[in-house]
C-alpha cells in the first residue's frame, strides 16, 4: 500500500470542475512530482488529501488512513507548505514556530534552530516585517520542524532566490534520505525535473500520465538543432521526425527512433555545427498537453 | 490546550482594556447617584411631562430609579451594550481569527480535530467573558459600597448575571458568524450593525409595545427592574437564552467541522 492512495477522487465546486476520477499511488520514500498549469487541479488534490476540502466522490487515504475520518492522526506526520504563506499578526518568527511545534508530541527546538540557520532566517524578527521570501522560509521551517514522514509542497519555491532554492532542494533531499516521502506540486517544470523520481501530469482535473522521470524523458523525442550547407528534405527521417523547422541554413527537429540510424543519416550531410539534447520537462509537458 | 492559551494570550490586551473601560463606566455612573438622589423630587416632577413611550424605550422607571440598584439597573442598559459589543467582537475575532489572517491552512493542517479547535476557542471566549464579568461585578460592588447606600446583594448578582448572559448570547452570534464567514476583512462593521441593530430593536419595544420584540432582542430578555423586585430571572427567558446559545454554538460546530477551506 502506498503512502498516498486516491481512488476515483473527484471534487466539484458547485458545477465547476475541480478534479475528476484521480487515481494516484505514491510509494514510501518517493519524491513525487505533480505537474500541471494553474487551474489543472493540483491544489484541489492536495487540499483533499489534507481534508481542507471535502470530496464530491471517490476516496483518499494517507498512511493507510482515511483522509476524512482520520485527518488529525494523519496530520501528525504531515508537513505542508502552501503556495501562499500567511501568518498571525504581531507575532515573532520564534513565537509562531513555537506555536506550530506545540501541536506535535516532539521537541522541535533543535530542528527549528538547524533549519533557521541553514535558511538564514532570523527567529527574533516580527513576521510582519519580513519580506515575502523570508516569510516563505518561515513556512518551510514550520512545515519541516517536526520531521514529518510526508512532506506536501504546493508550489513552494515562489519568493525564494536561486541560492535559497538550492538550499531548499538540498534540505528536501536530506529529508527524503531520512525516509520522508515528498509530494511536490509545481508548474515550474525545471524544479520538478531537478528532484523528483516520478511525475504525474494533470490536465483539466484528470491525471493524463504517471511515469518515472527517467522513462518520461527516455520515451521522448531527441531535440536536434544544426547548421548545414546541405538542403534537408522534409522526409529526411521517414516520419520519425516532428516539429521540422528550416530557417535558411538552420534546421531543427524532434526525433524519436534509433539513434544510430539518425547518426548514419546525419553523417551524409555537410554539417557546420550540431546540438542534440533530451527535451526538458517543459517540452514533454507541452507534448502531452497537445496530444491530449 | 495550546489553542486555548494562544487565544487567551492574543486577546489579553484587548480584554484588559475592556475590563478597564467597563469598570470606569460602571463605577463612574454609580458615583453620580448621590447627586441624582439629592435632586430626585424635582427630577420626578420634570419627568412626569416626558412621553411615557420615551421613558419606556429608555427602560426608565422613576419609582425604582432613585434606589441605588434601580439607578444601576438604568445605567446597566448602557453597560450591557458594552458587554454585548465585547462578547460579539470576541466571538467573531477568536473564531474568525484564521479567516481574517488567512491562516486556516496553518491551523487546520495541524494534528487536531476541527471540533477540538472550536472547543478550545469557545472555552477561551467563555473564560475571557467570565473574567470580564467578574471584574465588572467587582467594580460595581465597589462603586455601590462607596456610596454607602443599602442594596440587595442578590439583586446585584442577578443584574450582573443578566449582563453575563447577554454577553454570552452576543458572543454566540459572533461565534456563529465567525464559523460561517468565508472572508473577514474587518470586525467593526459587523459589530456595529448587529449589536446596534439589536439595541434599536430593544428601544422599539418601549415605543411599539410589541411583546414579540422581547423574544428577539437579547437586551429585552430580562427586565432588570423586575429582576430586582422579584429577585429572580424569568425561567422562560432563561431557557430561551440557553436554547439560543446552545443552538448557535451547535450550528457553529456543524459548519466549522464540515466547511471547505478554499485556497486563496
Amino acid at each position: 500500500m502506498g503512502i498516498i492512495e486516491t481512488k476515483k477522487l473527484t471534487k466539484y465546486y458547485g458545477k465547476s470542475r475541480g478534479i475528476i476520477d484521480v487515481d494516484l499511488t505514491i510509494e514510501k520514500g518517493e519524491i513525487f512530482g505533480f505537474i500541471g498549469p494553474n487551474g489543472a487541479g493540483k491544489s484541489t488534490t492536495i487540499r483533499l488529501l489534507l481534508d481542507l476540502i471535502k470530496p464530491t466522490g471517490g476516496s483518499a487515504s494517507v498512511f493507510g488512513l482515511d483522509c476524512q475520518k482520520d485527518y488529525a492522526k494523519i496530520h501528525e506526520e504531515i508537513g505542508y507548505l502552501p503556495s501562499e504563506v500567511f501568518y498571525y499578526e504581531n507575532m515573532k518568527v520564534k513565537d509562531l514556530l513555537a506555536y506550530s511545534a506545540s501541536f506535535y508530541k516532539k521537541d522541535c527546538s533543535a530542528k527549528i534552530k538547524e533549519l533557521a540557520k541553514r535558511l538564514d532566517l532570523d527567529l527574533n524578527r516580527k513576521i510582519d516585517d519580513l519580506s515575502y521570501g523570508n516569510k516563505k522560509k518561515v513556512g518551510i521551517v514550520q512545515g519541516l520542524l517536526h520531521s514529518p514522514q510526508l512532506i506536501i509542497l504546493d508550489e513552494p519555491t515562489g519568493g525564494l532566490d536561486p541560492l535559497m532554492q538550492q538550499t531548499f532542494f538540498e534540505i528536501l533531499k536530506e529529508e527524503n534520505r531520512r525516509g520522508a516521502t515528498v509530494l511536490f506540486s509545481s508548474h515550474i517544470l525545471s524544479e520538478v525535473q531537478k528532484i523528483c523520481d516520478r511525475v504525474a501530469i494533470i490536465k483539466d482535473g484528470r491525471i493524463i500520465r504517471i511515469d518515472t522521470m527517467a522513462s518520461l524523458t527516455e520515451s521522448m523525442y531527441l531535440k536536434v538543432a544544426m547548421e548545414t550547407n546541405t538542403e534537408v528534405p522534409q522526409d529526411f527521417l521517414n516520419g520519425s521526425m516532428n516539429n521540422f523547422v528550416v530557417n535558411g541554413k538552420d534546421v531543427s527537429f524532434l526525433y524519436k527512433g534509433d539513434t544510430n540510424e539518425l547518426l548514419a543519416k546525419l553523417s551524409k550531410l555537410d554539417i557546420v555545427r550540431i546540438s542534440m539534447s533530451e527535451p526538458d520537462l517543459e517540452e514533454i509537458f507541452m507534448h502531452y498537453y497537445e496530444k491530449e | 490546550m495550546n489553542i486555548f492559551l494562544f487565544e487567551i494570550k492574543s486577546s489579553l490586551k484587548s480584554t484588559l482594556i475592556w475590563i478597564l473601560m467597563l469598570g470606569i463606566v460602571a463605577f463612574g455612573f454609580i458615583q453620580v447617584f448621590p447627586a441624582f438622589y439629592s435632586g430626585s423630587a424635582e427630577l420626578i416632577k420634570m419627568l412626569e411631562n416626558y412621553p411615557k413611550e420615551l421613558l419606556e424605550g429608555l427602560d426608565f422607571d422613576p419609582n425604582q430609579f432613585f434606589t441605588i440598584l434601580g439607578f444601576y439597573s438604568f445605567i446597566a442598559v448602557y453597560v450591557q451594550v458594552m458587554v454585548a459589543f465585547q462578547g460579539f467582537i470576541l466571538g467573531l475575532q477568536v473564531i474568525g481569527r484564521e479567516t481574517k489572517a488567512h491562516t486556516l491552512d496553518f491551523l487546520i493542517t495541524k494534528p487536531v480535530r476541527r471540533s477540538s479547535i472550536l472547543t478550545m476557542k469557545i472555552a477561551a471566549i467563555f473564560t475571557i467573558l467570565t473574567v470580564t464579568n467578574l471584574c465588572l461585578f467587582a467594580f460595581t460592588l465597589l462603586g455601590i459600597s462607596i456610596t454607602g447606600e443599602a442594596f440587595s446583594m442578590a439583586g446585584l448578582i442577578l443584574v450582573s448575571l443578566v449582563m453575563f448572559l447577554c454577553s454570552i448570547i452576543f458572543a454566540s452570534i459572533g461565534i456563529l458568524l465567525g464559523a460561517t464567514l468565508r472572508k473577514l476583512r474587518s470586525i467593526a462593521p459587523y459589530a456595529l450593525g448587529i449589536v446596534t441593530g439589536f439595541f434599536i430593536l430593544n428601544m422599539m419595544k418601549g415605543i411599539f409595545d410589541d411583546p414579540w420584540i422581547q423574544w428577539l432582542s437579547p437586551f429585552q430578555f430580562f427586565d432588570k427592574f423586575e429582576v430586582i423586585s422579584t429577585q429572580s430571572l424569568d425561567p422562560i427567558f432563561l431557557a430561551w437564552s440557553c436554547f439560543l446559545i446552545l443552538a448557535m454554538i451547535g450550528v457553529s460546530y456543524l459548519i466549522y467541522t464540515k466547511k471547505d477551506i478554499h485556497a486563496l
